[in-house]
């Protein structure tokens, strides 16, 4: 089972930290700034927007959790299973059978993807959907590696299999 | 409380709640394992309410007769 790498979360949620700390930042410093603030009637409207502003970014960086969680593959020894959530209300989930499979690639593209060694692997196939891609995800490398062993894997048998089916016709 | 401001925050409220259910639903329903299914409803959850509950006794303790004057008519 693979995620995308955690640093696609860290870069989504960053904006959230960022904002929380304005929103304690200006918590703790509008009552220097703005002494009027420190008013009763003020001071429960900021302290009301401030606390509005925090559930919307609770359900914000839940929603870009959701998002990078519930993006997954599933690599197994018969096929590729590829579960896509994009927001709340679009999911995709395809499968491809590594029978299917004609090529792989994998590209690391940038600074941090080298140095934390995260990028995509795309697979080229012969169905449909002709081209599949792991986007994001840790070492890909090696899934594009195994993914290569278990195609080869899985050709072997069905070659097997076919040679066992003619031999048994002939006989 | 000026009932047009009433109006607005059932309306903020209420798309609160409904975006938190979706949110639920979907740690419920397509979670991989059964632990994350639990602590994610469970922190999710706690800590919106306790958040939401804070949000609306603030919102019910806002002096809307100082802060809207009478003369502006809403």
């Amino acid at each position: 089972m693979i995620h995308r790498h955690w640093f696609n979360l860290l870069a989504h949620l960053f904006t959230v930290v960022l904002l929380s700390v304005v929103a304690i930042g200006s918590i703790l410093l509008m009552p220097f700034l703005f002494t009027e603030i420190l008013l009763p009637e003020h001071l429960h409207l900021f302290l009301f927007l401030e606390n509005t502003f925090f559930v919307f970014l609770w359900i914000y960086g839940f929603l870009v959790w959701i998002d990078y969680y519930f993006d997954v593959w599933i690599v197994t020894n018969e096929r590729i299973v590829n579960i896509e959530q994009k927001g709340l209300f679009v999911r995709h989930i395809s499968e491809l059978n590594f029978s299917r499979i004609q090529d792989v690639t994998s590209t690391v593209e940038g600074i941090i993807p080298t140095i934390l060694n995260f990028g995509d692997v795309f697979i080229q196939t012969a169905g449909e959907q002709e081209r599949f891609t792991f986007r994001q995800v840790p070492d890909p490398l090696r899934i594009k590696d195994t993914v290569m062993r278990l195609a080869k894997g899985s050709l072997d048998t069905d070659l097997r299999n076919i040679a066992a089916s003619l031999q048994s016709r002939e006989a | 409380m000026k009932p047009i401001f009433g109006l607005l925050y059932t309306v903020l409220l209420f798309s609160y709640i409904a975006t938190a259910l979706f949110i639920v639903f979907h740690v419920i329903r397509y979670s991989l394992t059964t632990r994350t299914r639990f602590f994610g409803a469970v922190l999710f959850l706690s800590v919106l309410g306790v958040l939401l509950f804070t949000n609306a006794l603030l919102f019910f303790s806002l002096p809307f007769d100082i802060l809207v004057p009478n003369n502006y008519s809403l």
